[in-house]
């Protein structure tokens, strides 16, 4: 079995559900007491997030190259960086280091086209959303059409990303929101809508519309168990 | 702030509540987005189970020295061992590294000398209700008067603890723990230790006789306070 690395704490509530849905996915497929082998590091998010609004990208990426090359030297066989956002250092990140990082667009993007979908709406931060290291990456590299909300709807999709679900805060007012933006995307054709921020999953269940929902969480982490025990 | 070393994994289920809590606490400490700096490494369990219950205990040992080298060598500035059963080998791992080693009995003994106890229950794996790597620890070095459940009852509790590894909780166990308690509360234990990870999924203060005392709680705590002093 290969060494699972991941680059968490961003937020860490996701990053436990990396921790979880890995050693859940491990124990069904060896079962017993079988259990992942991880190698985590989690970062303080306070610094990453106020470069994440300051746009200073290069700073974010100096701290996880640094977490990155601690992961590899803990013995790691390949690399999950445990959220959307910061695939956008994602290239940064890869040149730094000497193990294989999972991409999270290209575990989702093969969810999509192994369910035959062409085009998916896109829920994430206004940086996921907005930004080509995403979105583009599904477009060009899967040729899958995307489509995301209107300005006003990505605000509201973004701030309670950041007010909310990091902070490990339910609430059943953004849970309606979200579902009204969920259904306007699928009524402007979306076959189906990636929550493509790792925290998304903690508010919106597939039980709860009848819209396909793509959690990237459980995808990135079944991809990760699929190629640990291959 | 430090950097937290986990060797976790043993099992994962009662890692993940260290995760949880060591980043609950270093949040409501620092405020903001603060998020706790944590290396883990997380071991295949199956693995050692399998030698545990053979006795290969040197074989144990170097797994786990090498998971812990690799721990320091990725920059944590210090150890949690998140097992009380594992810290029957804390001393080979200590020697073999450079980083400190946070004690899970230490962290538990000061929380329970703090609040006036002497006289206390430990619930744990057989290893560590009968062997002396921990119970030793709590009497010679902390002076506690340590009692454990008899022979029985302590493969009941073992037992259980195999089970919450699997991720199951019943209520039949639950009572069970509740009446082993009793009986140790009987025998003027004026709090009980969960002193296994696992068992403060099954069981929680507040739902037996006397005070209990979760060491995953504990050690995560302490933790986070040797991480932001």
């Amino acid at each position: 079995m290969k060494t699972i690395g991941l680059l968490g704490g961003m937020s860490w509530e996701s990053s436990a559900l990396y921790y979880r849905d890995i050693n859940e996915g491990i124990k069904k497929s060896l079962g017993g007491l079988h259990s992942a082998k991880i190698a985590m590091y989690s970062v303080d998010f306070e610094p990453i997030e106020k470069l994440q609004h300051a746009g200073d990208w290069d700073g974010t990426a100096e701290i996880l190259i640094s977490a990155a090359k601690g992961i590899e030297a803990a013995g790691a066989d390949f690399m999950l960086i445990c959220t959307n956002t910061m695939h956008e250092v994602a290239p940064q990140i890869e040149k730094n280091i000497g193990i294989p990082i999972l991409h999270i667009a290209d575990a989702t993007a093969e969810v999509i086209k192994e369910m035959g979908l062409k085009t998916v709406g896109l829920l994430g931060t206004a940086f996921t959303m907005e930004r080509d290291f995403y979105k583009g990456r599904l477009t060009d590299k899967h040729s899958i059409n995307v489509i995301i909300p209107d300005e006003k709807d990505r605000k509201i999709i973004h701030d309670v990303i950041y007010q909310e679900l990091v902070l490990g805060i339910i609430n059943d007012n953004s849970k309606a929101e979200y579902h009204r933006i969920i259904n306007k995307l699928f009524d402007d054709g979306a076959e189906a809508v990636i929550l493509g921020c790792t925290e998304i999953g903690m508010l919106v269940k597939q039980a709860d519309t009848d819209v396909t929902v793509l959690d990237t969480t459980s995808i990135h982490s079944a991809k990760a168990v699929e190629k640990a025990i291959e | 702030m430090k950097t937290i070393g986990l060797l976790g994994g043993l099992s994962w289920e009662s890692t993940v509540v260290y995760y949880r809590e060591i980043n609950r606490l270093v949040g409501k400490s620092l405020g903001g987005y603060h998020s706790a700096k944590i290396i883990l490494n997380s071991l295949e369990f199956a693995e050692l189970e399998d030698m545990m219950q053979k006795g290969s205990w040197p074989e144990i040992q170097r797994i786990l020295i090498e998971g812990a080298r690799v721990i320091e060598d990725a920059g944590a500035d210090f150890l949690l061992i998140c097992s009380n059963t594992m810290h029957r080998n804390e001393m080979v791992i200590r020697e073999n590294i450079d980083i400190p080693v946070l004690h899970i009995a230490d962290a538990t003994a000061e929380v329970l000398i703090r609040d006036g106890i002497s006289k206390v229950g430990l619930l744990g794996t057989t290893f560590t209700m009968e062997q002396d790597y921990y119970k030793g620890r709590l009497k010679e070095k902390f002076g506690l008067d340590v009692i454990v459940p008899p022979k029985s009852e302590r493969e009941r509790v073992h037992a259980i603890i195999d089970e919450i590894c699997m991720g199951e909780t019943n209520e039949k166990s639950k009572a069970d723990y509740q009446r082993i308690i009793r009986n140790m509360a009987k025998r003027g234990a004026e709090a009980v230790i969960l002193g296994c990870t696992e068992i403060g999924i099954l069981i929680k203060d507040g739902e037996a006789d006397v005070p209990l005392y979760d060491t995953a709680i504990i050690h995560s705590q302490a933790a986070v306070k040797m991480a932001i002093e």
